[in-house]
This record gives C-alpha cells, structure tokens and sequence, in this order.
C-alpha cells in the first residue's frame, strides 16, 4: 500500500513537471518508468475516449477510407488537451489549418501523403497501446526531429525497447464508429542479450455503428522488435497494419433528413432481402514497415536514421449506372420540393415518410432493372462482329481504389556543439506512387458489364469512339473483379534538407531553421480516354518544384515561471497532385499557373508555470497565397463531373489560444481553454470550369468574389471543466463546451458575377445567393471518469502488480441531436431561376450522446 | 491466479476470432420478375371509352386496373418520360415523371396499373394517362412523380411477345378525320410497302436547336404518312433506311394527322430496292427519286448503276436537281465559257420485248431569255437519241457507235417567255421504238454554247424526269 501510494505521488509530481515540455526545445522521450504506471495509465485511457472522426465526402477520395482518431496527439498542454479532447464533435481545426498543415513521424519516418498533405491515421488506428510515447508540439516551435508544418508535429516513438514491460487486455464498449473493442498487448522490454520484442493487436466493431447503415470491422496488428548492439547502436524494426472494412454514412439534404426524422439519416443503404446494405463501404490496408537506426555517435551527438515502407489499397464502393435512373434516394427529383403542384408533393412526402425503401437505396429495384437487362454488345474488344449478348448490368457497385506505394528515408542529425548551441540537420527523400482505378464490385445479377462512358456516347453519337474508356480496348466486356473506367498512376518524389540552430542563453533561447526541398509528380495514364485520346495515355508532363523555408524564434524567460516568446516563418509550398492536375481521371491536364504557394506565419506567447497555476496565451497570424484547389462534383444537367479548378486562393488565419489549469484545492483542478480565431480568404479567387467528358472548358479564370468569406472550421471554442483526482486512484471530470463562428464551406459559382446578374445587388434573394451560411452556436457536456484497481491487494498470490482499469467516457451528456458539426454547399447553383433550395446544402450532425467504456488488466 | 488470467485471454482471444471473423455480410440475391397477384378488371379500351371530350383531363376516381405489355420504351430516347403499352384491346401512352424507365419497364414487360387517383387526357386525340396537376396555376396532365410510380404501376413477367398489327392506310382512316376512340391509337402497328419520300437525310435534327422532325413516308407515292423523330433519339443522326419496306411504329394522331413513332431504326424494314414495282410492260422507269441530292452548288451529277453521263464538249455534265419535291437530271451549259458544250445522259441498256414499244419522257426547258421577260433568246438543244450497238460503256459518241435521232417525234418544252422556268413539266408524248429489238440505250444530248459574249449564246436549261420504256 504505501508503496503503491508512492508511486502515485511520483505521477503527480511528474505530471505536475509535465507542462514544461513545451518550453522552446523538447527532449525525447525516454523509456517509461514503471513508477508511473497508474497516472499514465488514466492519461492514455482519456486517449482512447477521443471520439473517431470519420472524414466526409467533401474530403474526397483520399482521405475517405480512414478514420481519424485526432489530428494530434494528446499533448500536456492545457490549450491543446483541450483541443484534443474537447473540440472534435464540431470538427474543429488548430487554427483552422487544413491537415495538410500537421507533419506525423513514426520512428523517424515521415507518415503523410504526399498527394495531398494528409497524414493517413487509419494506418495505425486500434494500435493505441503501442502508440503511447508520442511528442506533440503545436504551432512554429523548433524541434529536434523534423522542420515541421505551420500547425505542428507530432512524433511517435514505437520502438520496442521503448515500450513498457507489460501485458495488457482491454475491452471496450462503444457506441461511436464501433461498439466493440478488443486489445492484447505485450511487450517484453529489453532484455540481458540486447533484444525487445513487442506485440499488439486489436479488434474493433460494429454490426451496426452510430449512423443507420453503417458498420465497422478493423483488425490492428503491430509487431516490433528491437536489437540493441552496444550503447551506440539500436536498430529497430516495426510493422504494423489494420485491415478495416466500414459502412459509410453520407451526408443528406435538409429535407430528405426532415422526411426521415433523424438527423443521423444516411441516404448510403437500403434493405436487400430484409438486411440492411450499404453501397458505400470503405476497405483499407496499407501496412507499414520501418526500421530505425538510433546512433549515439558521441555524447553529444546523435543520428537517427529511419526506412519506412507503406503499401496496399484503399478502396470505396458505390453504385455506378448506365442509362439507368438515379438509384440515389436523396436526388433531388425524388423529394418533394421537386414537385410543383402541392398535391403531389404532399403525396411524396407522405410516400418518403412511411416506406423506408423509398429514403434508402432500394436495391430489389436496382437488381430486377439489371435482371430485365438483355442486351447485346457489338464489336467487343474492338473485333468486328465479335457481338456477346446477355444481361448487361445497368447499375453495379463499383470499387473505387487507390493502391499506393510509398517509401521513405530519412536522417537526422542532433549535435550539441556547447552547452549553449546545438544544431540538427536533416536529409529526407520521399517517394510515391498512387494507382487509381475501378473495379467491378458487384454486377448485382447482371452478367456483366461494358467498359464504356455513357456521356461520351451520349454527346458525340457520331463519333464511336467518344464513349470508350479505354480506346485500345474498345466495348470491353467486365465483370465483377475486372477493371474499369479510369486507370492512371500518380508519381510523386521528393527530397529535402533541412538546418536548424538553437542558442540558449540565460535570459533567452534563440532559433533559426530553414529547409529545402525539391518536389517532382507526374500523371502516368494506363488507359487511352476515348474524348481525350491525345491527353489521356501514357506519361505527363512532369511538375518540378523547388521550396525553401525559413523560420526562427526567440524565447524570453522572465523568471523560472513565466516566458513570452515569438516565433516566425516564411515558405513556400509545392502544389498538391490532387490541386494540380484539374481532372486525373481523364486527362493530363493540369491548372494554368502553376506555381507554388506562399504562407508566412507569426505567433506569439506567453508561458506561465506556476505550481497552482498553469496559463499558456498564443496569438498567431498565417497568411496564405496562390494556393490552389480543384473541386469535383457530379452535375445533373451536364450528367457528368464537373471540375472547379480554383486558383489565386488567398487567405489568412489569425486569432488567439488560451489554456489555463489551476488547482483549486486537494485534487480539485479547473481547466478551461478558448480558441477564437478569425480565418478568412482575403483574395477573388479564380475558378477554371471543365466537364470529365469534354474537352471544352465551360467557363475560364471566372472570379469568385470569395473575400471575407470563412474558412468552415469553428472560429471560437471553449471549454471549461473541473477535474477531480481522488488519492483513491479514480478521478473524473466535467467539461462544458461551446462552439461559436461555424459556417458551411460554399460554392465558388454562387459567388460570381453570373450567379448574381439579374438580382438587385443588396436585396434578399442576392443575399440569399451570396452570403456564407452560419451555423448555429453550439454547446455539449462531456464527463470522463477513470478507477485503477491494484489487484494484488486483494489476490496477495500475484508475483506481478496487476491492475484493473476501468474508464468511462460520456460525451454530449444533453444528448443534443441537432448539432450541425459541419457541412458544404452543392457545388451546384440554379442559375435560371437562382434558387438557392434547389440543390441545398448537405449537413453532418454531430452524434447525440455517446459513451465510451473500457476495462482492461495489465499486468 | 496468473495462470487463471492468462487462460482468461487465451478464451477471449479465440472466442473473438471465431465469433466475429464471419462479420462481413453476405446478402442473397433477390428473385426475378413475375407476374404479381393482380388482376385487372378494365380493358384499355373500356379505360379510354371513358374519356369522351378531347382536351378534358378526367381523374379516375374507381378502382379500375388495367395491364398490359410495353411495347415502346424510351431506350432509344425518342420517348422521354413516356411508355406505350397495349392489351388486346388497345393501347395507351403512359405518363411517368422518370428518366430510363427501359430499366424496369422494357418492352415485353407486362405491366399492372392502379388507375385510382391518375387521369387520362389527350394530346390531341392522343390518349394519355398520368397524373392531373396543377402547374402555373392550370391544370394539366403530368407524368406520374416518380416516387409514386410504384404506388400505381406495378411490374409484371418479362420477355411477353410484342406482335404488330398489320394494317393498311386505309385501317387508319387514311386522309379522313381521326377518331380518338380509334383502338389502334397508342399501339404497334406494321405497314408494307413503304418508303421514306425522301430516302437521304438523317430520321431527326442534328443541330443544336433540336428539333422534332417529320418525315415522310409513302407508298410507291401515295398514301403518305409521318415518321416523327426526337432529336433526343440516339438514332437522330442516322440517314434513313434507303430502300422500301415494313416500318414498324407506335401508331399516334396528332389531330387529324397520323403519326407514327419508331422504336428506334431496327423498326424500319426497308431491305427491298427504293423502286416500287412498275406497271404490267413497263420495261425501264426512272424518276430520279432516289438520287442523292444538293438544294446549292456542288451538285450532284447524275450518277446512277449503268447509266453513262459524259461531256463531249466542254466539261459540264448533267446533274440531280430537286425542286417543289420532284428529283431530275438537269443540264445547263450556262457559264461553261465555251463554244460547244455537248453532254450526253444515257440509259443503261434496255431489253425490249412485246410489239407495242414506246418511249415517252418530260422536260421542262428554263432560262430560255438572257433576262426575263424581254431578252435575247438562247435556246440550247436537246437530242433524243437511240442506239442498238451502243455498250453501255465509252464514249457514246466513239466512232462506229451508231444513234438514230428521235426527237422530231418528241414533243419538249418550249421554255417560258415570262418566268425563267415553266410552270409544269412537258410530257413527251409517246415516241415509237417499234423499229428496235434487242437491248437498246437511249440517250439525251445538250447541245449549247457559251462563247465569250453573248451573241451565239444556246445556254437554255433542260430537265428531263421519269424516262419510261414500256412494250405491250
């Protein structure tokens, strides 16, 4: 007992010493002590009770096969707990960057894509026990393991060695994106010859997850082994992956949510013999293998050398169809507002309301079309006369994949020259390619289908080859397993170095770091499009880019306690492949100007550590230019993509962070944090409009008159809790929340000239057309309580000191159902009749209220 | 104890694996097409007995059920948002507020609709049924919205025989006044016999502005009717079947005009040869009708299987003209700039039997006045020439080819003195061949000038149309 008792105290004062890690330079994180074991553990317990995000539609294809658990970790700063912790039911953004502004490493290894920025977390999602020593920093701070983005970094230690010497069990209940979760994990720890081994492994699902429709199955495996040769050299390997398969749930219009009176609804299933399918189902496994070399060259300096491989697909399904009725229940002719004459908008509404096959998917229609579907199909493969006739499916489930290879190198350098300066320099090369096609999932009873573009043959009737996808396989028959439709790589490099310097001094710590880099992609086409036979096949141009970056800071320490400082940077930034090239999937076509883009970011802060008193205060300011984007959408009048390629995208993100803890009396702490940030586009954007299925560009370099318009993250969260810590080692705490400046993302084409001719500037209907949509202010009510048992109190037997944890989570306590958590406009707009509710916008609700509970026994 | 737990997670970790591992679903496939449990109580005809006053939109208030078998779709897109259905009875045009309904009503699919709470209406004495709404404040008859369709329109077995009615021009009425009650409006019929009036062109409108477009069809010319295409078909920019044939259609009336609408191309059967079939004796015919034409300059010269249409002097060569519907070979050696313009059109050779052997022709003879009315005349000449050992092939003015000139027995066309053109044709009166056996070519010779001014100028236009051969 008293032992026992003095460890937990050790917690605390650890814990207490904790916020001072993010003072200017941070040190790595060094093997656990097993003295910390019960306060780690009800820290990492809170990890596991971070609700998972799952990526919308409007995030697009790269990012929709993953789950996101956080963008960073759980830091020991009391602003960013809280925007870990607190601020993910509204989809909020450290200063609402984009993901593209956070770096991951894992060992050493840069983790993100380079397609588009984004660190894939599903990668190692249910790999939570292994995960544990992380280093997070926010904003422009200097670090010793990576030059960083504007939002932050965030390091993962995994190594082997570095684990604690352990076996834990867990099981967890949910009713989030799973029910169900199950972990095993064990680790040995370095033993006598040198060797650590660790283990990890994890189940989580779902039959039915939070949404209707919508299910979850991921297994998580991580297996590392670690040799350590001498007190100079540890070599490291890793592998880790997490096969996951998932209904999607997608986001619906105002009035098909309405009819289904369920803010939850999702317009992705529907009933096929009495059980609910999902045409939209996510599948993903890339997994991952690193080794690392860890070198002490000297006592002063350190070289940490890191090789990681990544390979595998990611795939969503979805209905695909061919002259055939849209099969989406939620297309925007199948709900009432579609209806002039209110006798039969009533009578749809009435329909909608009382027969669940006509708000879902009603897959027995969509079979008995296809079984109905005799047809034949001449000149098969391009022969003449090669005819084949049978049931050509008129809808599938097709397999939209992303296979990728990626692989990566890198080295960094740490030396401490004197007990005043040390440098780090670093060498990164990284490498990848992306395959993306279709598959024929599911020919849903037909017997097959053709390789052919109904739009192309649709508008150019006389030129035959118009509609194929692949003109040198004409009228290709494909069946379930078969590619089909686009087909092209994606080949992305890049290498860089960087330097950094910091000079500590009594009164002030001082850095400058700049980096380097080169970035080179090209398209490679695998098939001959058959409207863009000389842009679609075979290799693209290639896209050189070069970037440097510089970036500095200066740390005053007032006193032991108190710090203020400032830091800054100045970069360039290549375009992202998926920004650059304005439709991938037909052709090589890139945006007109391509060049890079251009942030410059300030921030400044003020520390305060007291032992009572804990404040952290930041006020940052990033300006973005010449940022690029290319937005797709389907177009029903066009019946086709659509590809807004948006130039001259400027904006600026500027605001404060506050976090604050402070003990209040005995184990009675209240926290509170605020961010309130004001992130704007300040430029007219440009927007190029094209069509997948022609070569004509529908509208050039139109102005979007975007300025002052918001960038949809919350502007201003809150939180404030008490947190209570019993010397009986259970605690809990109350968070209260709240959400204010939440706007949807819009459509660039409402905001132009032609979208507002004929309105008179001002009025209503010109404001209705114009103005951004605010959301609601919101507010939730989270409590969290954890209990660690030591069993061998009361079973004396046990050699080990085994515990049992049990933690429970409790999320939106008020059970507010109408939290609207994000949304988008239709990229679409009535022009004729400027009708803004003709394609409304589509929203996600945050969930209602939801728990979390674990229990788990490590001994 | 350690052991009880280690036993613990082995249990869990097993039980997990076998438990869960079937997570991913399977799902049957549903079963095909029927025939469901219903029965209708109304026949088509019986339905459209009730709608009495064209124009009328009548709301079906009972519990009629009517079936029967698609047999237009809109697969090949000349109908959009519609079905044509028939039963023994009778057919009818459905009304459905839905793209690709050949998905789930193909034709051959026998189809069972609820008739309360829809109404019928005409388009023109064209029977319809759907919904009755209001839009812009009047009502009309709708398609039914397409998330109601499945409250009214049930779908039955597949594959049934669609079989067309064979009928005749006089079946329709022929150019009499329609009768919306007619049972054969609103279904498949097949005519024989026919031909496009036209055989060249496309069935629809390809240009931007989409329009519908009627062409005509005929018997051996006469008994005409439409084809009406949307310029939506897929088959719109198809040139028309160019022979003579059966056309299948969906038989439609649009007031007192008949109309017919195809399913797509496969329904226009005309595999024979454009010509109809000629008169008892008749020996050689040629009308010209199924020449391609130009309505402006480049036109087409006359180019037909075994016909010769050769300039001997000059260059100039006779050409197919299209006016007011008719087709001709015309000559005009106007603007050639030469001192001798001489072309020959000769016919391929014709076999001549019977005792009675006649040739006759027509011509029309235009700009016989360098102005009109008032100018200098310049009356070219037209030679009606026969041959016997003429070979079909050459020049027809080769040394030993031997042609007798008939042309004094031919009446032609004096020209007009007061329009650039007659109004008419001059028919040719019969020119006796009695004196010929065997295969003989008959050939027209131009014979004009246009030497520099225009003092000997002979630049006179000919038209010669529907050369006839016939021996009794």
């Amino acid at each position: 007992m008293s032992k026992f008792k003095h460890c937990f105290l050790t917690g605390i004062l650890l814990c207490g010493l904790l916020p001072l890690a993010f003072s200017q330079v941070e040190t790595k994180t060094t093997p656990v002590l097993p003295d910390t074991t019960i306060i780690e553990t009800l820290r990492e317990n809170a990890q596991d009770n971070i609700p998972v995000i799952s990526l919308d539609e409007s995030d697009g294809q790269d990012g929709s096969a993953q789950n996101i658990s956080s963008q960073l970790g759980a830091g020991r700063d009391p602003f960013l707990n809280a925007a870990t912790f607190k601020f993910n039911a509204v989809r909020f953004r450290i200063r609402g960057y984009d993901a593209d502004q956070f770096n991951t490493y894992i060992n050493g290894a840069p983790m993100e894509n380079l397609d588009n920025g984004f660190t894939p977390f599903g990668q190692w999602g249910g790999l939570n026990d292994v995960l544990r020593n992380r280093e997070s920093t926010l904003g422009l701070k200097s670090t010793t393991f990576g030059y960083g983005d504007l939002g932050g970094l965030t390091f993962f230690d995994a190594r082997a060695s570095y684990q604690r010497k352990q076996t834990s069990i867990n099981y967890a209940s949910s009713n989030r994106n799973y029910n169900n979760r199950i972990m095993l994990t064990h680790s040995t720890g370095l033993n006598s010859k040198g060797w650590a081994f660790s283990f990890s492994g994890s189940r989580r699902w779902a039959e039915e997850s939070y949404a209707d429709g919508t299910f979850y199955d991921g297994w998580s495996f991580f297996v590392g082994v670690d040799k350590r040769f001498n007190d100079r050299h540890l070599l490291s390997f890793v592998a880790f992956g997490t096969p996951t398969e998932s209904g999607r749930q997608g986001a619906s219009v105002a009035e098909m949510v309405t009819l289904a009176n369920d803010n939850y609804y999702n317009p992705y299933w529907g009933y096929q013999n009495g059980k609910k399918r999902n045409a939209s189902i996510a599948k993903s496994f890339q997994p991952v293998g690193i080794l690392t070399h860890d070198w002490k060259i000297s006592d002063k300096t350190s070289l940490l050398t890191s090789a990681a491989i990544t390979y595998g697909k990611r795939s969503t399904t979805g209905l695909d169809w061919y002259n055939a009725a849209d099969p989406r229940p939620d297309y925007y002719r199948y709900l009432p507002s579609y209806q002039l004459d209110p006798t039969y908008a009533e009578q749809v509404r009435q329909e909608l309301m009382n027969d669940v096959n006509k708000r879902q998917i009603n897959w027995d229609v969509l079979y008995q079309t296809n079984y109905a579907a005799n047809d034949v199909v001449h000149n098969v493969n391009g022969i003449q006369g090669n005819d084949v006739s049978g049931r050509r499916s008129r809808y599938i489930v097709e397999d939209r994949i992303i296979n990728t290879t990626k692989y990566n190198f890198n080295s960094t350098l740490n030396s401490a020259v004197s007990e005043n300066i040390s440098f780090t320099a670093g060498v990164t090369y990284q490498s990848q390619n992306n395959h993306y096609y279709k598959e024929v999932d599911d020919l849903l009873g037909g017997d097959f289908y053709v390789d052919v573009n109904q739009f192309g043959e649709r508008d150019f009737p006389t030129n035959p080859g118009a509609g194929q996808n692949d003109l040198n396989n004409p009228n290709r028959i494909v069946k379930e397993g078969d590619k089909f439709g686009y087909n092209y790589d994606l080949n992305i490099k890049r290498g860089s170095v960087w330097l950094q310097g910091v000079f500590k001094f009594r009164k002030i710590d001082v850095f400058v770091a700049t980096e380097h880099s080169y970035t080179s992609f090209y398209r490679y086409g695998n098939v001959k499009t058959g409207l863009f036979p000389n842009n679609s096949y075979g290799k693209s141009e290639t896209m050189n880019f070069y970037n440097s970056g510089i970036k500095g800071g200066l740390t005053y320490k007032i006193d032991g306690r108190n710090y203020i400082f400032a830091n800054g940077s100045y970069a360039s930034r290549a375009p992202f492949f998926e920004n650059a090239f304005i439709a991938p999937r037909t052709r090589d076509i890139t945006q007109d100007n391509l060049k890079s883009e251009e942030i410059l970011s300030t921030e400044v802060g003020y520390v305060m550590n007291a032992p009572k008193l804990k404040i952290r205060a930041t006020g940052y300011f990033a300006q973005f230019k010449n940022g690029l984007d290319v937005l797709t959408f389907y177009h029903d009048e066009y019946r086709n993509f659509v590809n807004y390629a948006i130039s001259n995208i400027g904006k600026i993100h500027m605001g404060v962070e506050f976090g604050v803890e402070a003990k209040l009396y005995k184990g009675l702490s209240l926290t509170g944090a605020a961010a309130i940030g004001r992130y704007n586009y300040n430029t007219r954007q440009s927007a190029t409009v094209t069509i997948d299925n022609s070569s004509a560009i529908v509208d050039k370099d139109v102005t979007v008159y975007s300025k002052d318009f918001y960038v949809p993250t919350p502007q201003q969260a809150y939180t404030i809790g008490l947190d209570y810590r019993s010397p009986k080692f259970w605690f809990i705490n109350v968070n209260f929340n709240y959400f204010d400046g939440m706007y949807l993302s819009y459509n660039p084409i409402r905001r132009t000239a032609s979208a507002v001719s004929g309105l008179v500037e001002g009025s209503d209907k010109w404001h209705q057309v114009v103005d951004q949509t605010k959301l609601e202010s919101q507010y939730t009510l989270d409590a969290f309580a954890g209990y660690s048992w030591l069993m061998n109190r009361k079973f004396r037997s046990l050699k080990k000191r085994h515990f049992l944890v049990f933690n429970v989570g409790v999320n939106n306590i008020l059970n507010n159902r109408n939290i609207v958590s994000g949304g988008y406009e239709q990229l679409r707009f009535d022009f004729a009749e400027k009708n803004v509710n003709k394609f409304p916008d589509r929203r996600f609700y945050a969930y209602g209220i939801n728990y979390f509970a674990s229990v788990g026994l490590r001994f | 104890m350690n052991k009880f737990l280690k036993s613990i997670t082995a249990v869990i970790l097993v039980a997990t694996a076998f438990t869960f591992s079937a997570c991913k679903k399977s799902f049957d496939n549903p079963p095909g097409a029927a025939d469901p449990a219903i029965v209708a109580n109304t026949s088509i005809k019986a339905l459209k007995a009730m709608h009495t006053t064209a124009g009328a939109i009548d709301v079906i208030t009972t519990d009629i059920i009517i079936s029967g078998v698609v047999v237009a779709d809109d697969k090949s897109g000349n109908l959009y948002k519609q079905l044509f259905i028939q039963d023994a009875t009778g057919g009818l045009q459905i009304m459905l507020d839905a793209n690709s309904l050949y998905g789930t009503y193909p034709v051959g699919r026998k189809i069972f609709i609820k008739c309360n709470g829809l109404a019928i209406s005409d388009y023109n004495k064209t029977m319809m049924l759907g919904v009755r709404a209001i839009v812009a404040g009047s009502p009309s008859l709708e398609g039914i919205p397409s998330n109601l369709i499945s409250k009214y329109v049930v779908g039955g077995s597949l594959n049934n025989p669609v079989v067309p009615t064979v009928v005749t021009y006089a079946d329709l009425g022929g150019t009499g006044t329609t009768n919306m009650q007619d049972p054969l409006i609103g279904t498949l019929i097949q005519l024989n016999d026919y031909r496009f009036a036209t055989p060249t062109g496309t069935y629809s409108d390809t240009s931007a502005y989409k329009s519908t477009v009627n062409r005509d069809i005929n018997s051996c010319g006469s008994q005409t009717l439409i084809v009406r295409t949307s310029a939506y078909a897929n088959f719109a920019g198809v040139p028309v079947a160019p022979g003579r044939g059966s056309i299948l259609a969906i038989y439609t009336v649009f007031g007192n005009t008949r109309q017919l609408i195809i399913r797509d191309t496969s329904d226009v059967r005309f595999t024979s040869p454009y010509a109809c079939a000629l008169p008892p004796g008749t020996l050689f015919y040629e009308d010209f009708e199924g020449h391609a034409v130009t309505t402006a300059f480049p036109y087409v010269p006359v180019g037909l299987p075994g016909w010769t249409n050769l300039a001997q002097a000059a260059s100039e060569v006779w050409t197919a003209r299209t006016f007011s519907a008719n087709k001709y070979a015309y000559m005009s050696g106007f603007g050639t700039g030469q001192s001798t313009v001489t072309t020959w059109l000769v016919t391929p050779g014709i076999a001549l039997t019977g005792t009675t052997k006649t040739l006759t022709f027509k011509t029309i003879q235009g700009f016989i006045l360098t102005t009109t009315p008032g100018g200098t005349n310049v009356e070219a000449g037209l030679k009606v020439l026969v041959s016997t050992n003429y070979t079909g092939t050459g020049n027809p003015w080769a040394a030993g080819v031997v042609w007798t000139d008939l042309t004094s027995q031919a009446t032609l066309s004096p020209g007009s003195t007061t329009s650039t053109f007659p109004s008419s044709f001059t028919n040719s009166g019969n020119i006796n061949l009695n004196a010929y056996t065997g295969t003989i070519y008959v050939a027209f010779r131009y014979e004009g000038a246009d030497p520099a001014g225009t003092a000997s100028d002979k630049t006179s236009a000919w038209e010669v149309d529907e050369i006839k051969v016939t021996g009794l």
